[in-house]
């Protein structure tokens, strides 16, 4: 082996530890530098080692976090945003944030010695409290706003894709009827089968609770395919729930049928739940 | 040809993620709501595993995403897919939130049983996910069973605990090189799963 093929042959070795997060900062340091180099070699068998591990969760039963995790991450990002926009705000408007506070300071420093130094000093400092309950307020109303606001985004993001699906010249659609267990329910899914994007819509399904969920599944040559789960879990969601979702249906020739039943949470590989709503391809 | 189909969806796949994070980049939050969609099912169960409480598991989840929006131009597609770069970051969180002062998981196996949770696979995101990562998770799953119990338990303590290759050696009271040998072989094994590997 020569001395480059020895070189490279160090650095391969270190690719393992690497991905795994376990070089020292000195051979990690200089194994990106490494990277940073540009060698072909190590980046091409970091990409097939970061490949082969990311198929590792995939063995795990997947679960959906709770919908209020999603609703947080926007919320921050969105205080993220007005954050750092009142920070390049502040200078520009010459305001001190420790203008009360300083106030207050002067106030007891000046009138120590006497009655009337003191009332001032407490009056100020009665101002400061309840300027910090109404700010507190504020702030509790501000976040109320915010988390409104971050949901008539994602609602108006929605609206935007289900009208691009609508606007698809080729839609496919099938109506889905309410079987033995629920049977005034009603579902539709709309699809354009060039994107491969659809509206799945369900509506006067029954509550589900909170170890269950629905399953959508896509009936092809006999085969159930899962396609996905859902829960209904509010009188809203109850009267109308719709996803926007990737559907891998070509054509409505392609399936039989689409179904949907009520299975442990996370759902099954094969259904073992009643079937809540069922659409046929041939009917429509 | 069942295999080649499954890489022509993930390639597929991966153009739609590399689009998603392009919009991220231009601060499209609802592209990150998509992304969001797609595979927090995955990474949130992964959190579990590995920090053990949901409290900490959605926090890392939020960590995750709120990386993804603000570096989003960190990504280098030469390494890998954003699949695979989002769960390298969740994986990375969660396992410096293992290691973190303070934190205890509930239990730490030391046998050679491989854990429950690589013998079974669902899906429950999306159809179009599920269908390419349903067969993703067979192929891993089928190339798990390739792999000996003690390859399978070694990748098990290096990816969930966060363990080195030297505290597996001693844990399992083995030689070094012999953990080193394992890793390694379980990791070919795992990439014939992928269809990218000339094993």
């Amino acid at each position: 082996m020569t001395t480059k093929q020895e070189e490279r042959h160090k650095y391969l070795d270190l690719c393992i530890p690497y991905v795994f997060g376990r070089l020292n900062p000195g051979n990690r340091k200089q194994f990106e530098a490494h990277l940073a180099s540009g060698c072909e070699v190590c980046s091409a068998e970091l990409a097939r080692l970061n490949e082969a591990l990311a198929l590792f969760p995939l063995t795990l039963k997947q679960e959906q976090p709770h919908r209020k995790v999603k609703e947080r991450l926007f919320a921050r990002i969105v205080s993220a945003k007005r954050t750092s926009e009142s920070r390049r705000e502040l200078p520009r408007r010459g305001l001190k944030k420790e203008t009360p506070i300083t106030m207050a300071t002067e106030a007891v420093v000046t009138s120590q010695r006497s009655w009337f130094g003191y009332a001032i000093a407490s009056v100020a400092l009665l101002i400061i409290v309840a300027l910090g309950i109404y700010t507190n307020d504020l702030i509790i109303t501000v976040d109320t706003q915010e988390q409104k606001i971050v949901a008539l985004q994602t609602e108006v993001a929605q609206r935007e894709e289900m009208l691009k699906i609508l606007q698809s010249q080729h839609i496919e659609m099938v109506l889905m009827n309410g079987m033995e267990p629920s049977p005034s329910g009603y579902g539709k899914i709309f699809w354009d089968p060039v994107k491969k994007t659809a509206i799945f819509q369900v509506s006067q399904l029954p509550m589900v609770p909170e170890d269950k969920e629905y399953q959508l599944w896509v009936i092809r040559k006999g085969e159930k395919l899962p396609a996905g789960v859902f829960a209904v879990r509010s009188e809203k969601e109850q009267e109308s729930y719709f996803k926007i979702m990737n559907l891998n249906v070509e054509s409505k020739k392609d399936v039989e049928a689409f179904a949907v039943t009520l299975e442990p949470k996370g759902g099954s590989p094969q259904p073992t739940g009643s079937i809540y709503l069922l659409g046929t391809t041939s009917l429509d | 040809m069942w295999l080649l189909a499954l890489l022509v969806q993930r390639t597929e796949q991966n153009k739609q993620d590399a689009d998603l994070l392009e919009r991220i980049q231009r601060k499209d939050q609802q592209a990150l709501a998509l992304l969001y969609d797609r595979y927090a099912p995955v990474l949130y169960p992964l959190a579990v595993r590995i920090v053990a409480t949901r409290e900490d598991a959605e926090e890392i989840l939020q960590e995750v995403f709120l990386q993804v929006w603000e570096k989003a131009s960190a990504y280098i597609p030469d390494r890998g897919s954003v699949y695979s770069w989002i769960v390298a970051m969740c994986r990375h969180r969660a396992i410096d939130r293992l290691r973190s002062k303070g934190h205890k998981k509930k239990s730490k196996e030391t046998d050679l049983e491989p854990s429950q949770s690589v013998l079974h696979a669902t899906s429950d995101s999306d159809p179009h996910d599920l269908i390419v990562m349903k067969g993703y998770a067979e192929s891993v799953r089928s190339a798990l069973k390739s792999l000996s119990r003690l390859e399978v338990k070694i990748l098990e303590l290096s990816y969930y605990e966060g363990c080195s290759q030297s505290e597996i050696a001693k844990m399992l009271k083995m030689p070094l090189g012999t953990v080193k040998t394992k890793m390694r072989k379980g990791i070919q094994k795992l990439r014939q799963a992928v269809g990218k590997d000339e094993v």
